[in-house]
């Protein structure tokens, strides 16, 4: 997908009328177009108006269950962005020789203090992906953001998508010749057995090599180590935590690159 | 005796940000306050949004008992995502509303719809009343503002944007049932909500 047509994807992106890698790319893009950060958000805003046509009282059982629901969750801490927060400033590290004195410590506070501003200030406007949920997942910094190679490969010219589908769960490979590399994008996959992860394998000849581990939740993207262009498929298979140098056969599934 | 609150109860519900942005405000507060933990604000903040997210989940998932389970569920991520709510980055209806809508598409584009759709349709009668969901509407200013502001749209425009938003579909399977090309689909639900954006003067 190129630029352009990632451009008009912000009417179907704010709609939710994009598919689980179509999501994926435009995230991926968003994070650094702050012109479509703003279109989506205003178009969000204009969709949300529609619901003032359909306006349905809801009945009065649904209400004390929610509520009832409510009390038992804890409501999440405003969330740091933490992929594209700066490494610590190195001066700013407690180390043996770091001054212990009180007008020392005061000093350290005060060096220390630019980077938690940052912080803070980062948590206040971030917003992120959380259990498959519609968070922006952008940085609010977005001048001097770069491409990571997860995004590279989404944004790539020539990706090629191959997907699958077990039961309600979807997996699709989006990959990169050119780069290299490919990246699956999960959706509605339900949790491993207790102890257990999943394993992302690619096949090289008659070789299934290690390809990482799925983290846990529904909904992913994570890019494949390896070289996917000399690939014949992705296998997904279900390993004791830490995962397993030889797959655990059957697998879970099987996404040729055909 | 005369109650003392921002915005009087029952006109939430009905008022949009764009032409009440005290309502807003208030929602954004009430959003602040439930990040605290504050079980009471939540509840101010249901009895005010409620029908204009039930009713918008029950227009797409369509079957009654699977609409409230999906209302619930975004109310409990809104509970729980509170506190991620940025008034800079839109208002607190969209916001609300974006849950919903995001929460609804995902039940009707499983496998779980799908089996109790068929079940559901073959048990009983059409559950929703959309007679009376069109009745309700019809009472609110805002739902005639909006209903103006579609007007302006293209039939084209308007047919793809509603079978998106409403249906569900992805702007792959709106342009397969109207036998567009690819990426007509997508252009057209674009230039649906600009249009819709700009009629209603909303601004970010």
């Amino acid at each position: 997908m190129n630029t352009d047509e990632i451009h008009g994807l912000t009417g179907a992106y704010a709609v939710d009328a994009v598919d689980d890698v179509e999501r994926a790319q435009f995230e991926a893009h968003v994070a650094g177009c702050a012109e479509c950060r703003a279109e989506v958000a205003s178009l969000r805003a204009a969709a949300s108006e529609l619901t003032s046509t359909t306006v349905m009282t809801p009945p009065a059982s649904l209400r004390a269950s929610v509520l009832r629901s409510i009390s038992s969750v804890r409501p999440l801490p405003p969330e740091v962005w933490s992929e594209e927060a700066p490494a610590p400033d190195p001066v700013t590290l407690v180390t043996p020789s770091a001054p212990t004195s009180l007008e020392s410590k005061r000093a350290e506070r005060a060096r220390r203090a630019p980077v938690a501003q940052w912080l803070a200030g980062v948590a206040a406007a971030a917003v992120l992906a959380t259990g498959g949920l519609v968070w922006h997942p952008w940085s609010p910094d977005t001048g001097t953001l770069r491409l990571t190679a997860t995004q590279q490969v989404l944004q790539a010219n020539d990706a090629q998508r191959f997907k699958t589908k077990v039961g309600d769960a979807t997996a699709t490979i989006v990959r990169s010749p050119g780069l290299k590399k490919a990246v699956i994008v999960t959706a509605n996959m339900p949790a491993p057995p207790d102890g257990k992860v999943y394993e992302l394998w690619l096949q090289q000849g008659q070789t299934m090599v290690r390809a990482g581990l799925m983290p846990t939740g529904q909904a992913n993207t994570v890019l494949l180590d390896g070289d996917a262009a000399s690939a014949h498929a992705v296998g997904i298979t279900v390993e004791p935590a830490g995962g397993s140098d030889t797959p655990t056969l059957p697998p879970v599934a099987v996404i040729a690159f055909a | 005796m005369v109650h003392m609150t921002l915005v009087p109860e029952g006109e939430l519900a009905s008022t949009s940000g764009t032409s009440v942005p005290s309502v807003n405000t208030h929602l954004a507060e009430l959003l602040k306050a439930c990040s605290l933990g504050e079980e009471d604000a939540f509840a101010t903040l249901y009895d005010a949004t409620a029908a204009r997210l039930f009713g918008l989940v029950l227009r797409t998932v369509r079957d009654r008992a699977q609409a409230e389970e999906v209302t619930q569920d975004a109310y409990l991520d809104i509970w729980r995502n509170s506190s991620r709510f940025d008034p800079d980055r839109g208002s607190a209806m969209s916001w609300l509303m974006t849950i919903g809508h995001r929460k609804a598409v995902d039940r009707v584009r499983s496998a779980e719809a799908t089996r109790r759709r068929d079940t559901a349709y073959e048990a009983r009668e059409q559950a929703a009343p959309f007679d009376q969901t069109v009745e309700e509407a019809h009472r609110n200013l805002d739902s005639q503002r909006v209903r103006r502001a579609l007007d302006t749209l293209t039939q084209n425009q308007r047919g793809a944007l509603e079978l998106a938003y409403f249906g569900g579909y992805t702007h792959h399977e709106v342009a397969t049932m109207l036998g567009l090309p690819l990426g007509t689909a997508k252009t057209r639900i674009r230039d649906g909500l600009i249009r819709l954006r700009d009629t209603l003067g909303l601004e970010i």
